[in-house]
């Protein structure tokens, strides 16, 4: 069969790749926007030319196809990627849109492998994946694990050698310097950009499945060499010769020799795994060889470190090339268009108005002062009053009345913020003040919280606890549902709930559910509270918001 | 096992590369020196070990298969192009396990020396820089020398919550004498609170004795005790250690002599405090406590009914000689100190005098006094109240000639009070302060002497029983009225006052209303009031939650 046979009509497929262009290339303009932001992910654009050269010059030396890409798996990528883009285009979200494109280019694979044999075209749709952020800061969290990690390790070594320092948190201290570890290693040249490489190198020089799962293991374990070495370089040149290496005129050339000397150790680790996975050829066999050969333990062994994933594929490989029928050509068009048409839509109003915009103004706000609060429970006193004003923007709220009261000993602090257009993290706030989340839920407990409250107990580098309610309303008074704290189902859902989509489509685009009052208690104390005491102060806070929800909703009428 | 270097491996080995050729030569020798003392076992042996003890190894023959296979299957010239890495792990391993190897205590004896030497040539920056990481360290959080030289960083760099951690490790858990020591110094040496750290010092003393198993050091802490007993007029106590020492002290005259005024054996303190001046030559006058001596001795003369002018000459001479010491010693604040208390001690003795035209200059060296010493000394409420009686015409007669301002307005002053005019002694104590702020602190102590007076005579006016401490309280309202600071100093006698009256409800309402607005020393003061006064009205939780409060203060030593 020839390449000729295999072919679709030209401009159907022109089409409906112009069409698929013309869907994602916007929003995932805006999602390749945020990941330039990242430091670790700025070697994008490297990653984009170099998959694009590997696939150029692997698909003008391949071959003609002789088997084919079964259309269930292009069919079921394809759908796939329609199932996500309305997810992403109703709730805008950049992420599940980039998704949906590893699924279409999943189809457009399937459909190059049905023209010609391209080599490890599946290694080079692996590649794509490197552009997809893991969820839930994970690699955040692996990064600040990486730099702790080979903190210690320096910090032993420097032990050792007998220079002085200490370490504090992510700042490694000398008694003349302070060395951040996060600017040392975490920059283009860390763990991400590492991890990319090896990928690299795993797909240009087309390692099997087996030891290109090491090789990304062991990317890991090049990182924390790559950092062990660099905080050790940097610091010995400040010490030693006054340089350093983390100032402007410097900083690209580290950064640079960062890079090449991640790439020596990569390329090192990738000789020591082949030196691990790989046999050397044998002229001769003599008979203790061949015994050995042929024990179980050694075939087993045999079989595992050669085991192609090619091979499993080329099992699901069908005989019949994929040929897309006319009817099939125009649903698709249809549903492309309409994607479009809807994307349209939603740029449209992107582009006016964001959801901060349907907020009420500062004059418009229900304001609320000491007055709205009656203090009316026993072995509780109110010791102060105050009020602040900060930039309309700020993520702690434009206005807040605070009210600070004493329960045991204990001062407790009941605040009202305002007004914020979503449901307002505060543990996000606390975080950036160096508190660290130890616990959080969403209280239920009838009849004090049929409106959930969430609760949050942090604390401090210091052992100091810090105990926190929240609960919104709206500005009508109406109790917002707090967001979920569990990533499981009630967290999709919350995701998904009407409430939450872009505009023009979401059911909350009036000004009064968009104007969130947000009340809060925060309790800091030297050891964390005991049950009882969490108890008395749920209750107190209970009778607060309520009262400030009433106070809102009475004048907001009245003001209506 | 067999040869590396064989003609037939050798052979085969022409065939290819040069380069390969020498690599395989170099890289077969550790094999050939095995393959070399694999020949001396002979074969019999060998095959017999194998048959005897064979089954040992059967349930790992698989493993060990795949393990000789995989070492005969390898292509090294991959591990030559990890060398990189190899090289890297095999450097970090090898510190990590000689770091290991150490004893924590040998591992960190650099950061100790280092932190020792850097405390030596006073970089106490450094010092406690390097404490940092020394408490953390397991082997260190007994030693003593290095706790003590981290919590002398802490202190002297300003880091108190490290200082604090630390005394409180020395003196609980270590035992520490030299901690104790060192805080009943510190407590002394702050002036912030006057004596009302004497109490706490003279515990810490009293521990560091007991702590103690050096007879030398023991000797001088015992010395020091003393100094703090005199220092705090516990007469009595300091007599007793310094019998128990068999010391002959100079200063034991002027002990002596304290002790009998309070029994009222006049004539037995003035023998004992004439004897002390007789026995001080003018040679030592740089003896340690030479004034103060000086000035106790001719306090108690003055008290136990001495020669007048005898005490006035003594103590013309002994200013005079302290004005010389204070020229070249301007900032000695002890030496300030000493001479208000002499000036005080002149201008009550030239009050005492017959001669009532030169009364009016118990008004210059009160106001000498007054500009002199940082702290208004104690008495000075009391010697105040004492020459109120001054006739207000001679007053007036030395506010014309600008003699003793500050004092002869306050005079005017504490008698308009007295007489129910309080506009009067209003302006009186502002035209004062303007001269001389700390006069405020005098009417401060004149409030509490005129209440403790008044109870004292109680029994002669017991329908007017309890009006001295309100006229005392409307006095210090006067002075709020005045004062900058109306929530420190005032706050404080407001308290003291209603405290001599056992007041301690109102003491709370007092307190409670203000100590959220109060940061400082003050804080630590009223907190320790709100505790006695909770206490007293038997509230013990209150009390203790207040006792919590204090020891959360950042200053607390």
């Amino acid at each position: 069969m020839t390449e000729e046979n295999n072919k679709q009509s030209p401009w159907k497929i022109g089409v409906v790749a112009a069409l698929i262009a013309l869907l994602w290339l916007p929003i995932l303009a805006d999602y390749l926007l945020v990941l330039q932001q990242r430091g670790s992910y700025r070697l994008w654009p490297l990653l984009a030319v170099v998959i694009t050269v590997i696939f150029v010059i692997r698909w003008r030396r391949a071959p003609v196809a002789t088997t084919f890409a079964p259309r269930w798996a292009l069919w079921g990528t394809f759908l796939v990627a329609m199932m996500l883009m309305p997810l992403a285009l109703l709730y805008f979200v950049p992420y599940v849109a980039t998704m949906a494109w590893l699924a279409i280019m999943a189809t457009g694979a399937l459909y190059i492998s049905s023209l010609r044999r391209v080599e490890n075209l599946f290694g080079i749709w692996c590649l794509l994946i490197l552009f997809l952020r893991p969820p839930y800061q994970m690699t955040l969290r692996i990064m600040t694990w990486m730099e702790t990690l080979s903190v210690e390790t320096v910090s032993k070594i420097l032990d050792y050698q007998g220079t002085l320092h200490a370490v504090q948190g992510n700042v490694l201290a000398l008694p003349s310097h302070d060395f951040r570890i996060d600017h040392i290693c975490s920059s283009w040249v860390s763990l991400v950009s590492m991890i990319a490489c090896a990928a690299v190198v795993g797909v240009i020089r087309n390692r099997r499945f087996s030891h290109a799962i090491m090789l990304l293991l062991s990317a890991v374990f090049a990182t924390w060499l790559l950092n062990v070495v660099r905080i050790i370089l940097v610091l010995n040149l400040q010490i030693r010769y006054g340089v350093d290496l983390l100032e402007p005129g410097y900083v690209n050339v580290y950064h640079m020799l960062s890079f090449l000397m991640g790439m020596i150790l990569i390329l090192s680790t990738d000789s020591l795994v082949v030196f691990i996975y790989s046999r050397a050829r044998k002229d001769v066999m003599d008979s203790d060889m061949i015994r050995r050969m042929k024990s179980p333990m050694s075939r087993l062994w045999t079989g595992v470190s050669h085991f192609q994933l090619s091979r499993l594929l080329g099992c699901f490989a069908s005989s019949k090339a994929f040929r897309m029928r006319p009817v099939s050509f125009y649903v698709i068009v249809l549903l492309l268009v309409a994607y479009i048409t809807v994307e349209a839509v939603v740029y449209y109003h992107r582009e006016s108005v964001v959801k901060m915009e349907f907020m009420y103004g500062e004059d418009e706000l229900t304001k609320i002062g000491e007055e709205a609060f009656v203090l009316d429970r026993k072995g509780w006193e109110v010791t102060g009053y105050n009020t602040e004003r900060r930039e309309f923007d700020s993520i702690w709220g434009a206005l807040s009345s605070t009210w600070r009261l004493k329960y045991n000993g204990i001062t407790v602090v009941m605040s009202l913020d305002y007004p914020f257009h979503e449901w307002h993290d505060v543990k996000r706030c606390y975080y950036k003040v160096g508190w660290q989340l130890a616990g959080e839920k969403i209280l239920r407990k009838l009849p004090a919280f049929k409106w959930p409250a969430s609760e949050t107990d942090m604390v401090l580098p210091n052992g100091d606890a810090g105990f926190i309610l929240c609960s919104n309303s709206d500005h009508t008074g109406n109790p917002v549902m707090p967001k979920p704290v569990t990533h499981d189902t009630s967290m999709l859902f919350y995701r998904l709930s009407p409430t939450q989509m872009a505009p023009p489509f979401g059911t909350a685009y009036e000004s009064d559910k968009r104007t969130l009052y947000q009340t809060q208690c925060m309790v800091s104390t030297p050891r964390p509270l005991d049950e009882a005491t969490k108890e008395q102060i749920r209750l107190m806070y209970a009778d607060f918001r309520e009262q400030i929800r009433s106070a809102i909703a009475k004048r907001s009428l009245k003001s209506q | 096992m067999n040869n590396p270097y064989s003609q037939q491996r050798l052979a085969r080995l022409q065939r290819t590369g040069l380069i390969r050729r020498v690599w395989v030569i170099v890289i077969s020798f550790p094999v050939f020196i095995l393959w070399q003392f694999s020949r001396l076992i002979p074969d019999e042996l060998g095959r017999r070990f194998r048959k005897r003890f064979g089954f040992l190894l059967a349930p790992f023959q698989g493993f060990i298969d795949l393990f000789m296979f995989w070492l005969t299957t390898r292509a090294w010239i991959h591990l030559f192009f990890a060398t990189p890495v190899i090289l890297l792990l095999a450097w970090i391993y090898s510190t990590l396990f000689l770091a290991n190897s150490m004893s924590e205590a040998d591992f960190y004896k650099p950061y100790r020396q280092a932190m020792m030497t850097a405390l030596q040539v006073g970089n106490n920056k450094k010092a406690d820089f390097i404490a940092g990481k020394l408490l953390t360290v397991d082997a260190y959080k007994k030693d003593e020398t290095m706790l003590f030289g981290a919590m002398m960083a802490a202190n002297e760099v300003g880091n108190i919550p490290r200082r604090d951690m630390l005394r409180n490790i020395l003196t609980t858990e270590v035992k520490s004498p030299r901690t104790h020591l060192w805080t009943s110094t510190a407590l002394l040496s702050d002036r912030s609170r006057g004596r009302a750290n004497l109490p706490r010092a003279i515990g810490h003393i009293k521990q560091a004795i007991e702590l103690s198993d050096n007879p030398e050091q023991i000797k001088n802490m015992k010395m020091q005790l003393v100094n703090v007993y005199y220092r705090a007029d516990r007469p009595t106590s300091a007599l007793e250690i310094l019998n128990e020492l068999g010391v002959t002290d100079y200063r034991m005259g002027v002990l002596r002599g304290s002790i009998h005024l309070r029994n009222n054996q006049k004539l037995d303190a003035r023998q004992a405090a004439l004897d002390t001046l007789s026995a001080l030559s003018a040679g030592d006058v740089n003896k340690e406590d030479y004034f103060k001596v000086q000035i106790d001795a001719l306090g108690i003369l003055s008290d136990a009914g001495g020669n007048l002018a005898f005490i006035e000459k003594n103590l013309m001479e002994l200013t005079s000689t302290m004005e010389g010491k204070l020229a070249l010693h301007p900032d000695d604040v002890e030496l300030k100190e000493l001479m208000a208390k002499a000036y005080l001690l002149l201008g009550r003795t030239v009050y005492q005098g017959p001669k009532s035209s030169e009364h009016y200059k118990t008004l210059i060296y009160f106001d000498k006094a007054l500009s002199l010493a940082d702290e208004v000394p104690n008495q000075m409420g009391g010697l105040a109240l004492s020459v109120t009686s001054m006739p207000e015409k001679l007053i007036r007669q030395a506010l014309i000639r600008g003699d003793g301002v500050a004092s002869g307005h306050m005079l005017i002053g504490i008698n308009a009070w007295k007489t129910g005019k309080s506009n009067l002694a209003d302006v009186h104590f502002r035209l004062a302060y303007d001269h001389e702020p700390k006069c405020l602190r005098v009417l401060e102590m004149v409030a509490l002497t005129y209440t403790q007076r008044a109870m004292g005579n109680a029994y002669v006016m017991s329908l007017d029983q309890g009006s001295g401490w309100r006229k005392a309280l409307e006095l210090l309202d006067i002075i709020a009225e005045i004062d900058e600071v109306p929530l420190g100093s005032n706050l404080k006698f407001k308290c003291l006052v209603l405290a001599e009256r056992q007041r301690w409800h109102e003491i709370v309402v007092l307190l409670e209303r203000h100590i959220d607005k109060i940061s400082g020393p003050y804080r630590i003061e009223f907190l320790q009031i709100l505790i006695r006064a909770h206490g007293e009205l038997g509230d013990l939780d209150k009390a203790r939650e207040y006792h919590r409060i204090l020891q959360e203060q950042p200053d607390m030593l």
